[in-house]
């Protein structure tokens, strides 16, 4: 198991070579003037110096290989450039933007995997009886409902409607609790952070600002897990090791419990993991309707900005996220599987 | 010792699918005391594991599944309720044909044998694990602190069989089902697996139910043995008595198409499965009898007993064969 | 042909499916009659009445009303049919071919060919597309054909996959065997035997993929890094609705009309074109992951 995760590991560098090649060469569609900018980290060095200065001093006439030299240099050394759109050094607003869209994509991904494997069992146990008629047809209509509109439905209902829910990640006041210096942001995670501080509300007003965006991400994932896991079940229900159990004097309950459910799960591990990417580009739509400022909203804001330098680094940060996502998927699964683990 | 045990009494199982019904097991009635090995051979789809499972539970508890009859375990019978089936479980277990889909695969040998202890016998897990190494060195494993951390998909056929015999024992089993076990493994390594199911029965004196489709291996290995075809015993009674003296046609097919080493005599199968039961006599046999008689196209053959212990479904005197 | 629209009606699903694209067709293709363009030379610059940025309801000039910015409501679903059929029809169009060859002739010729056209794919795979269509867009500029291009660009691997596993195994069949004993060349074995049976997954892939494209479309036109302003998309009609979802104080639906209309125009759609692979999938059996 060693040797497969380390061959893993040690193909990162290659991927992540091959992928930033292939973002910065997104830079020769731009002009020389659009491409400056995705060299300059502050907003001021473009003042008061001409295109050819700057053109020349950025090495911009050089070959492709010394340009991608030179940024690479840059972006390793954390020099990431300078955001017109957010207004600030962009490896800041990744600072800021990254955690907030992990923390969405943890708590859609924990409501994916546990609700489905939750509703799933009680599908399959109650094979062809009306719950699971229930949950078969409302997961149909699940994963064909768009992200678009749930998360428009949900922000109609629960905030213009019932204003149960707020856009955005924090109100007013605990923003103030989290941009104070009493308040020690160990990862960026509010949900984490305010309970490391011990601050309860800050706490709730997170939580309360993640209900309705977490769960317009997740649905649609929900009900393709809710189907898995009863798939899965179902075909596990009737594999020879069922009737040992059986056997052995366990009740109903505990044969599910503890011996089918360990293999029914393991689908849905794999298709938890391989949505990642899927969620990353719903979080572009999820993010802009409730204003919940992550990685998709700067994305957005950037493009409508033509902010090339924000593109460029967003494009690479979410690879990074999407690489490291599918290498401890791939390391769960390993561990969770001993016919992969000692094969 | 030597009561009824297993005592099953007009058994019958239907399944009713979307275009008919299936008659997987008609008025089955077969006694097992015990201490004995009986044997219960017929060709795949004659109804033997649907037997072996409506025995322990085992069937799919779908409202298309029809259970008529009696199966009366030391009295009580298991078809009436799911609870008393759990408790006589304790003194029921059952070996399957295929051993490595049998066994959980997340779950190390060690875990899997423990849990019976566990289970039935209310053991803590230190002590399941001793207990669980033992039954392993019983059933023949060497190394077996090795195997038991392993998983089944690391150990050979024969090796996980050699498991589930040792999860059957656990059990302490006063009756042991058999459903094929040597089936789906290498002759040589069905040889093993057979010797030591004997050697245990000898220690044990377990009462065995050994379903089969091999003749061969009941006549090694049986004292009694029951003929099932298209879900009826056609004939049942000693092996001794059944091998020199077969009374049903379908009997004597099987013994006939035996292949003898040594012998230069050619092969005689049995002529194929033609479908269906005439509809005037239920004998199932009747599209594929090479003896029958006028009688068998009005009457069903009901059980005759031709010597003590010796019985057959078959009109077997009277008439000339019609063919 | 009518055996198989038989087919489709007698579900459900695909009944409801076949009505719902039958219907969105008709609409796109009856586009010029239904909502006559004011601007002749470019049709898909939706009508505008006036430059008001507050949202009218229905009136006489306008049928459902118009949104921020005086576009007609009407006219840009109308129209925006259209954008949407052309977008999922070209889009899925190319995007078949090219991944259906590629991966079809990579998993037919085996060997270290497959495996880094497997390498591709799987790179392909790991790409968010929504945010890839995004990147590229904003690096490409604004335009229908760009966004046609990303969506082609980053789309076409879903194909190849699913045309590597069903090449796989159609490969092992015994007519194809037969038929390379017989010595047909390769590419006459390809397009004879292996395409015709292994094209029906591929299909179902490509009803679904419409819907889907055009739901991508959309939500870059809502984002605002889609179509031109005032391109007549339904995405765009959601985009300029988007300050005024919460109403007025006291009555929070006050402008329901400037997002009702075009979102059930994306549902409908969308869901048509789902269930009418859902039913092919029925009809043509298998279990077949999308």
């Amino acid at each position: 198991m060693k040797k497969v995760i380390l061959k893993r590991i040690v193909s990162i560098p290659i991927i992540l070579f091959v992928l930033s090649i292939m973002i910065f060469s997104l830079v020769l569609f731009l002009s020389p003037s659009e491409r400056v900018a995705v060299f300059v980290s502050s907003s001021d060095a473009m003042q008061n110096v001409s295109l050819d200065e700057l053109i020349k001093r950025y090495g911009l006439d050089q070959p492709f290989y010394v340009q991608y030299k030179n940024w690479l240099q840059g972006i390793l050394t954390g020099k990431l450039g300078w955001s017109n759109s957010a207004g600030m050094p962009i490896s800041e607003a990744l600072a800021l933007r990254i955690p907030a869209t992990i923390e969405l994509l943890l708590t859609g991904q924990l409501i994916v995997f546990f609700g489905g494997i939750f509703l799933g069992t009680i599908a399959a146990r109650e094979h062809n009886r009306f719950s699971d008629h229930f949950i078969r047809i409302s997961t149909t209509i699940g994963i064909s409902l768009p992200e678009f509109v749930v998360s428009l439905f949900l922000l109609i209902l629960f905030y213009v409607r019932f204003d149960l829910f707020p856009p955005g990640r924090l109100g007013l006041a605990a923003t103030d609790v989290v941009y104070s210096d009493s308040f020690f942001n160990y990862t960026g995670l509010h949900l984490f952070d305010a309970l490391l501080n011990n601050r309860f509300d800050v706490f709730a007003d997170a939580l309360r600002h993640l209900v309705l965006p977490s769960i317009a991400y997740s649905l649609g994932g929900l009900a393709a897990t809710v189907r898995l896991m009863r798939s899965s079940l179902l075909e596990n229900l009737s594999k020879g090791y069922v009737d040992t159990a059986r056997i052995k004097g366990l009740s109903d309950k505990a044969v599910l419990n503890k011996h089918v459910r360990r293999n029914a799960m393991l689908p849905l591990i794999t298709f938890t993991g391989m949505r990642v990417p899927v969620l990353l580009s719903g979080s572009v739509v999820v993010e802009t309707i409730f204003d919940y400022p992550g990685m998709g909203l700067f994305i957005v804001t950037a493009a409508q900005g033509l902010d090339f330098p924000a593109i460029i680094a967003a494009s690479l940060a979410v690879s990074i996220i999407i690489i490291i996502s599918n290498l401890a998927v791939d390391v769960l699964y390993t561990i969770l599987n001993p016919v992969i683990r000692l094969g | 010792m030597n009561q009824d045990l297993l005592k099953i009494e007009h058994l019958s199982v239907s399944f009713k699918n979307s275009k008919d019904q299936t008659h997987a097991v008609r008025d089955l009635s077969l006694t097992v005391k015990g201490g004995e090995v009986v044997g219960l051979v017929g060709e795949s789809g004659s109804g033997k594991s649907v037997t072996a499972r409506s025995i322990v539970g085992l069937l799919s508890n779908s409202k298309k599944t029809a259970v008529s009859g009696r199966v009366l375990f030391k009295g009580q019978n298991l078809l009436m309720n799911q609870e008393r089936k759990r408790l006589n479980s304790q003194k029921i277990a059952m070996i399957f044909q295929d051993p490595l889909n049998s066994l959980n695969p997340v779950y190390t040998i060690g875990h899997q044998i423990r849990e019976v202890f566990m289970v039935r016998k209310k053991m803590g897990k230190a002590i399941a694990n001793a207990r669980a190494i033992d039954i392993l060195k019983k059933v023949d494993i060497q190394s077996p602190e090795t195997i038991a951390r392993q998983y089944p998909h690391q150990l050979s056929g024969g090796m996980c069989q050699r498991v589930m015999i040792a999860i059957a024992l656990a059990a302490e089993p006063e009756l042991l089902i058999a459903d094929e076990p040597t089936t789906a493994l290498d002759v040589t390594i069905q040889a093993q697996i057979l010797k030591l199911l004997y050697q245990l029965y000898t220690t044990t004196k377990t009462a065995i139910l050994f379903i089969t489709h091999d003749l061969g291996l009941v006549a090694q290995f049986c004292h009694f043995v029951a003929i099932m075809q298209e879900g009826q015993i056609v004939e049942k009674g000693r092996v001794s008595d059944i091998f020199k003296n077969p009374q049903h046609p379908y009997t004597k097919g099987l013994i006939n198409s035996i292949p003898v080493l040594g012998k230069k005599k050619r092969l005689n199968p049995m002529p194929l499965y033609q479908g269906g039961v005439h509809p005037n006599s239920s004998c199932s046999f009747f599209p594929r009898c090479t003896e029958i008689k006028r009688r068998c196209e009005k009457e069903t053959p009901e059980f005759i007993e031709i010597e003590p212990g010796h019985f057959v479904r078959c009109h077997i005197e009277d008439g000339v064969s019609l063919l | 042909m009518p055996g198989f629209f038989k087919q489709i009606v007698k579900q459900p699903g695909g009944f409801i499916g076949l009505v719902l694209v039958l219907f969105w067709i008709c609409v796109a293709v009856l586009a010029p009659v239904l909502a006559p363009p004011q601007d002749s030379t470019d049709p898909y610059m939706i009508a505008r009445y006036g430059f008001s940025t507050l949202p009218k309801p229905a009136n006489e000039t306008s049928l459902l009303g118009t949104t921020s910015g005086g576009y007609d409501i009407f006219y840009g679903i109308v129209w925006g049919s259209r954008t949407a059929l052309i977008t999922g029809l070209i889009t899925v169009f190319f995007t078949s071919i090219i991944g259906v060859l590629f991966g079809g002739i990579c998993a037919y010729h085996g060997g270290s060919i497959d495996d880094i056209a497997m390498r591709v794919v799987d790179l392909f795979m790991s790409i968010p597309f929504l945010i890839a269509v995004i990147v590229m867009t904003t690096v490409l500029g604004k335009g229908l054909e760009k966004i046609i291009l990303a969506l082609i660009i980053f789309g076409w691997h879903r194909y190849a996959r699913m045309m590597r596993s069903e090449v796989l195994r159609v490969k092992k069949m015994e007519f194809v065997l037969a038929a390379r004993n017989m010595g047909a060349p390769p590419m006459r074995i390809f397009f004879q035997h292996i395409i015709p049976n292994s094209i029906y997954p591929i299909i179902i892939l490509m009803s679904i993929n419409i819907g889907r494209i055009v739901l991508i479309a959309a939500s870059l036109s809502f984002v605002g890094v889609g179509a031109e302003p005032g391109f007549a998309d339904w995405g765009q009609t959601l985009n300029f609705s988007r300050a005024w979802i919460s109403g007025i104080p006291g009555q929070p639906f006050y402008y329901w009309y400037t997002y009702t209309y075009a979102s059930i125009a994306i549902i409908t759609f969308v869901l048509g074109w789902t269930l009418l692979g859902d039913a092919l999938r029925d009809i043509y059996g298998g279990e077949i992951s999308t």
